[in-house]
Parts: C-alpha cells; structure tokens; sequence
C-alpha cells in the first residue's frame, strides 16, 4: 500500500473511513454522463494501484470482460438512435446506442472499482458491529463468509489437487457426463469439508462473548483529521445529492436522441475526483509537512542543540 | 468446565465451580481470530464485556506489553506466524483477567521453538499471576518442568491424580504411558539416577556425569547403498509474488529408492510448498523436475501418494468403511477391509464420518489409505500432528515396514524426537533454502538450538546421543 493512503488509514478510525467509502459508492452511482464517469474511473482506477498495487492486474482483467458484456448486451437489447454507425444481421449499432451501451459499461466498471477499494480499505470490525447492532445473525454470517470463503477456495483447490493421488488416474478419462458428475461430487465433499470448519467459529464467538454483547457500537475515538474527513464527507453528500437533483452530470439515458452536456461537469469532476482521492491528498499533506516541517524541527534535535549553543 | 462449549450434557454427578471465571485457548490457531487484526481482536473481546474507552485502553495496553505482542497489534491475522497468533489467542482469553486459564493442546500447531516461547509465557502468567492453568496435552516433552499436577484420562475416566513428581514415576511403571515421560525424565528413570524428576538438561548432565564410567552409548554407524534416484529436484524456485520472498529457493534434492528423508525446520520456512512443488500441486517458477529420470508426466499420481498437513483434505466418503472401499477400488487392491482396520487401530470406526475422528485417527486413516496404494513414493507433511507418543511409534514402524519393502518416503515434520528415531536422512529448510541430507547423528549432533534434549543435555558426554534409548547401562 502506497505510504500516503497508509498515513490516511492510520489516521483515521473505522467509521470514518466507512463514510469516506459509503460516498464513494454513492458518487459512483449518481452520474452517468460519459465525461464525469471517465474521470471518476481514473481516480478510482489510481487509487486502486497505490492500495493494493499486487491484485490490479486481475481486477483490471475482470472488469475488462464486464465492460465488454454490459456493451454486448447493452447493444442487443438497446438499438435505438439515428446515426448508423454498422449493421449486422439482428443488430443495428448507431452512435447514441453505442454512447449508452459505454455509458453503462463504465458505470458497472465505476461500481466495480469503488468496491474494490472498499475492500482493501474497510475493516471487518467496522462492518460486523453496524451489522451486530442491526442483525445479530447476518453479522454472524457476515463473518462466516469473510473468514471462510477464502478458506472454502483453499480447500476446493487442495481438494481437487490431492484427490488425484486417490483416484485411478486411467479410468478418470472419461465422457462429459462422467465429468460433470466428477465436479458435482467434488462440490459435496468441498461442502462437507467446509461445514466442519463454520463450527469452530461459533465456539469462538461464545469465547469472545458475542451472546452478551453489551456495547452496540465498539469504542471510537475522533480525532481531528476524523471530525475533518466527517465534514468533508457531509459536504459531498450535499453537494452530489444538490447536483443530482438539478440533473446536472446526468444524460437521458437510454434515449434515441442522446446529448451529453458539459454544463456544470468541471465542476463535478474536480469535486468527486479530488474526494475519491482524499485518502491521497490527505496522506500527501502529512507527509509533505512531517519531511519539510516537522521532522525538521520537533522529531530532530538539531534546533534544540543550536538554539542551547 | 465450559459446558456452553460441550453439545452434550452432564448425565451424572454435579459441576461445582468455586469461580465462573474460565478462559480457553484451542488447539485450531487460525479458527481463533475473529477480526483483521490482534488490536481489533482484543477490543471486540473488551467491547462484548461493555468496557469504557479507559478500560479497553489499559487492558489492551497491559496484555500486549506483558506478552511481548505490542509490534503486532496493527499486523493482520495473514502477516502472523502460528506462533504469534497464539499468542494473540492467550491474550484475547488473558484480557478479561480470569481465574482459571484452560488449554487445549496449545502447541499443537506449533514449531519446536514457537511452542517452548507460548509455554514460558503460560509459566510466567501461572507463577505472577498465580493464575490456575489447565492444559490438555499428550506431548510431555516441554511441559512437565513447568507443572505441579499429573492427571492420566483414559475412556472419560481418571487414571491418575498426583503431584508431578509422584505422577511421572507412576506412569514409568505403566507400560502404556511410559513413552508420554519426557526424555530426560525417562532416561532418568531408566538409568535410576539419584535425581527427582521432572529434571531439566542441566541437573541430568550432572548426574549422568556422575555415573558416566557406567554408561555407554549407542553405536549408530550407519551405511546406505543408494539406489537410482527416484524423484528429484534440481535448482527448483518458488514465490507468491512478483517481488514477493522466494518461499522455495533455488533447492536441490534427490530420493532415492528405499530411503527416508526427513526434512525440519520452523514453521513457514516453505516446507509445505516444496511438498506441493514436489506434487505438482504448484508449478516451480524455474528448475526442472524428475521422476525416474524422466520429466513428470500422469504417472505421477499414481505412483506417488502424498498426506497433506490436514489429513481430512483427502477424504472423499461419509464413512471410514467407504473411504477404504473406495481406495481398494481406485487402486485394485486385494487388501481386506478388517486387516487394513486392524493395522490401523481404526476398529469400531467404520461406520463413522471420517471428518469426526480425532486428529490422531484422521492421520492414521488417511495413512491407511496411502498404504492400500501401495506408492513408490510416499510424502507426509506433518503426520505426528495430533498424535500421542504411542501412536507415533506406530507411525514410525509402518513408515520403516514401507521403506524396508522398497518405498520412498519423504517426510516434513516439527518432531525432532521423530525425526531423529525414524529417518534415514535429515535436512533444515530456513527462508526457503534447503541444507544437504546428512544421517540424524550427523545432523542434531551439529546443531546448537535444534536438537533434541538429550543431546542438548549430554553433547559434551556423549555427542551422539540423540534419545534415551542411546544411552545404556553397562551393569545391566
């Protein structure tokens, strides 16, 4: 993780970061014009690589084939417009039929992006306590898929590679249906195999006495840069849901006669794209006064030894 | 004593609890930690309990300096050690102060050193704290210096109840629990030295001295005609990522038919991935590969069988009965079910879930099925997990009748009592790097920290010394 994003993780408490996340998603969600989605893919995309730079290449790869099907389908089912671009049999492909189908296809990829970087941001404590205080059982099963799933693939992958040392490596040579019926009975012994495990954790969770769980939320404490990234995250909601409401950074989406209009979208792009990058500028910002300022006059010496000399 | 843990219930007697104070720590290390990290862990445990901001800030900050985890509070659980984690695990069951402290096999999972670091920490909660410690255990050899009560279960009934002095010659008399006795305290006893156990390596050394001229050891010359290589590896390479650490690095190794190797080492060294490399479970990232001098194809699968660290990984059936059918099968085996049970101490077994046997009999099991195979080569990661000393030397006698009959066995394990009694060949694998396979005496006689306690407590004696067994008394 990039030393600045790690600065602004450190500095600030789960919830925190919770509303930072939440208002990404939601600005993610809000636009569709093609302009603010490309400048909201970009930050994302940047901060993505400077969080968790080791699993960018198969997000990037994942989200490429989401892009091109949400096209695909966008445009089989949407062949609206008048400007003809191509056509093949059963699909006719126009300008404003394409723009949409992008337009979707960025908007998947936006989403896809945001919850990536949730990911590598989040903590399950944060996530587990909303959910404990809602619904004791999801927040159960919250854990269980957080803790297991990575463990049911371990487990599916060790499986089907040990079981080969079992089997008679001749006879697994076989037809298609054999096949299936292979992967099917692999699946029932990966399920017995996983059932085994979910029951430690629920002894855990008595030992940690989640069953009388006093505290609704877990202690929290604000700092300033906490209070900061609070406001600024209350600042973002009013102004993305102001915006929203004025249908600015919106297009008729859908429609034959597509426009996009560049009214008031500068504006959003600087606001969303420098707030999806807080963690960045935040981080950059402490950094550059710690190097410049304060390691120069408090964490060293050297001023205090002159001043006595 | 936790009965909120126990799925059945009481069916007679009575619990009587002086206090309601009890805290656990499991022999599962990973299925432990609930949240990211050892500080979110403590607080989730401090949080349940309704504790203010103060509170959680003093409790967390006393148990982590008082374990020694204050660097790895911030770490996630995937940067911990086994090692660390159970640390972490003491300290989330230490955090809310109880009075009585249960353990269940906490150094199971644990390499030699690991395990004797999380003991030490126990000992020092037990004597400053005067803490009650309860620890379930059928491994002896690093716990009995620390302990002031024996207690011997056998069918849910209690055997013995002694002061450990008392306890430990009690169970020297008992043929079957004679090989629980750590072995300074067997040799010891075997030899009846003038000394009151559980004895540590310093006072053994003395006495041993004192009779010295009495004394002899074992002559171990040992010579191997070395068949053609079976498997072997050459310059192989292994990482996770990128620029990630090399978990397997640039290791060499030959296994030659009829012959057992050994390799030790602490936890995550890559032992584990180069069993998997060595199975094809994950593909080198550069060297090549050989089996009978020919670069690896199928008849891998069917000539090598290999036991992973987790034995249940390789069951496939819902019953012992049908797992063993099943490989009879898969293999053409003209082995009998009821002998394969009887070799196996897995009687009264076949009708149950392979997945509800105890970890002991899961190993024994999966082993089972390796031998109706019948492989060239068979390769075990950690097989004396679970296993008591008993089953352990039953362990090693079936690996000896499938070497003596021309198998191959490679083997990773922590147990260097283990290692030294059962192998032809040991190595060390540290960060990756794998040392040349020299005979146990060679090898633990070289080292200084891993080694067996014998040896530890009597090199300058007699530096060949690797069990208790090496040691004989002229007179007798």
């Amino acid at each position: 993780m990039n030393k600045w994003i790690k600065n602004f993780q450190k500095n600030c408490n789960s919830i925190t970061m919770f509303v930072y996340l939440l208002n990404v998603i939601l600005i993610t969600l809000l636009y569709n014009n093609p302009i603010i989605l490309v400048g909201i893919l970009i930050s994302l995309i940047a901060m993505v690589v400077l969080t968790r730079p080791e699993k960018v290449k198969s997000y990037l790869k994942f989200s490429g084939i989401i892009f091109l099907i949400t096209i695909l389908f966008n445009l089989i089912l949407n062949q609206r417009g008048t400007n003809l671009l191509f056509e093949m049999p059963f699909v006719r492909v126009t300008t404003e039929s394409l723009l949409n189908a992008v337009v979707l296809g960025i908007s998947f990829v936006n989403l896809l992006w945001a919850f990536y970087l949730y990911d590598s941001l989040i903590r399950i404590k944060t996530i587990f306590e909303l959910l404990a205080n809602l619904f004791k059982s999801i927040a159960i099963i919250f854990i269980l898929t957080v803790k297991f799933i990575p463990q049911i693939i371990r487990i599916y992958t060790e499986t089907k590679a040990i079981s080969k040392f079992r089997v008679n490596y001749q006879s697994n040579e076989q037809g298609l249906l054999k096949r299936i019926k292979q992967a099917a009975s692999l699946n029932e012994i990966v399920l017995n195999k996983a059932v085994a495990k979910f029951m430690n954790i629920s002894d855990t969770l008595i030992l940690k006495g989640y069953e009388q769980r006093h505290r609704k939320l877990g202690h929290l404490e604000y700092k300033k840069s906490d209070v900061i990234i609070l406001i600024l995250g209350l600042v973002s909601v009013i102004f993305n849901i102001s915006i929203s409401a004025l249908h600015l950074g919106k297009i008729r989406f859908g429609s034959a006669n597509l426009k996009v209009s560049t009214h008031g979208v500068a504006l959003i792009i600087i606001f969303n794209c420098l707030f999806i990058l807080l963690p960045l500028l935040t981080g950059g910002m402490n950094y550059l006064w710690w190097k410049f300022y304060n390691s120069r006059t408090t964490a060293s010496d050297t001023i205090t030894v002159k001043n006595y000399r | 004593m936790m009965p909120e843990l126990a799925t059945g219930k009481i069916t007679n007697g009575q619990l009587i609890k002086q206090t309601g104070s009890f805290a656990y720590v499991s022999q599962f290390v990973d299925n432990q930690m609930i949240m990211e990290t050892p500080r979110d862990e403590l607080k989730f445990v401090l949080d349940n309990q309704g504790y203010t901001t103060n509170d959680i800030q003093l409790r967390v900050t006393e148990v982590a300096s008082f374990l020694g985890i204050v660097d790895l509070l911030d770490q996630t659980a995937e940067q911990l050690s086994g090692g660390q984690k159970q640390l972490v695990n003491l300290a989330s069951a230490l955090i809310l102060k109880p009075e009585v402290l249960l353990l269940d096999e906490p150094t199971a999972q644990l390499d030699p050193i690991a395990a004797e670091k999380l003991l030490q920490m126990v000992h020092k909660v037990n004597i400053e704290f005067n803490m009650t410690i309860i620890l379930v255990e059928h491994e002896l050899e690093q716990v009995t210096k620390f302990t002031k009560r024996l207690l011997v279960m056998e069918d849910g009934t209690l055997l013995i109840d002694l002061p450990i002095e008392k306890g430990l010659k009690t169970i020297f008399q008992n043929e079957h629990y004679r090989n629980f006795l750590p072995q300074v305290d067997r040799l010891s006893l075997e030899l009846q030295l003038d000394v009151s156990v559980p004895l540590d390596n310093q006072m053994l050394n003395k006495a041993v001295k004192l009779k010295q001229q009495q004394l002899k050891c074992r002559s171990k010359g040992q010579f191997w005609w070395l068949d053609k290589p079976v498997l072997t590896a050459d310059k192989i390479s292994f990482r996770f990522n990128f620029n990630g650490r090399q978990i397997v690095d640039n290791v060499s190794l030959q296994l030659c038919q009829g012959q057992s190797y050994c390799i030790v080492g602490p936890n995550g060294m890559g032992k584990t991935t180069l069993l998997k490399i060595l199975t094809q479970q994950l593909k080198q990232q550069s060297g090549k590969l050989r089996y009978r001098g020919k670069k690896l194809d199928d008849s891998l699968f069917t000539n090598v069988f290999i036991l992973p660290q987790n034995p249940a990984t390789i069951f496939m059936k819902d019953t012992v009965e049908a797992e063993i059918n099943y490989q009879i099968t898969q293999s053409n085996s003209n082995k009998v079910i009821s002998d394969i049970l009887d070799k196996f101490s897995l009687n009264g077994l076949e009708s149950q879930s392979p997945y509800d046997l105890s970890g002991g009999q899961q190993e024994f099991l999966a082993l089972a099925l390796g031998f109706i195979k019948n492989p060239e080569v068979l390769l075990l990661d950690e097989p004396t997990k679970g296993l008591d000393p008993n089953k352990r030397m039953q362990l090693g006698r079936l690996l000896y009748d499938f070497k003596k009959c021309g198998g191959t066995l490679l083997v990773n394990s922590h147990d260097l009592l283990f290692a030294a009694s059962s192998f032809d060949h040991v190595a060390m694998m540290f960060d990756g790097k794998l040392s040349d396979f020299s005979d146990p005496v060679s090898f633990f006689s070289d080292k200084f920290f891993y080694t067996t306690e014998i040896n530890k407590a009597l090199r300058d004696i007699f530096p060949q010394a690797l069990t208790w067994k090496d040691i004989t008394n002229l007179e007798s």
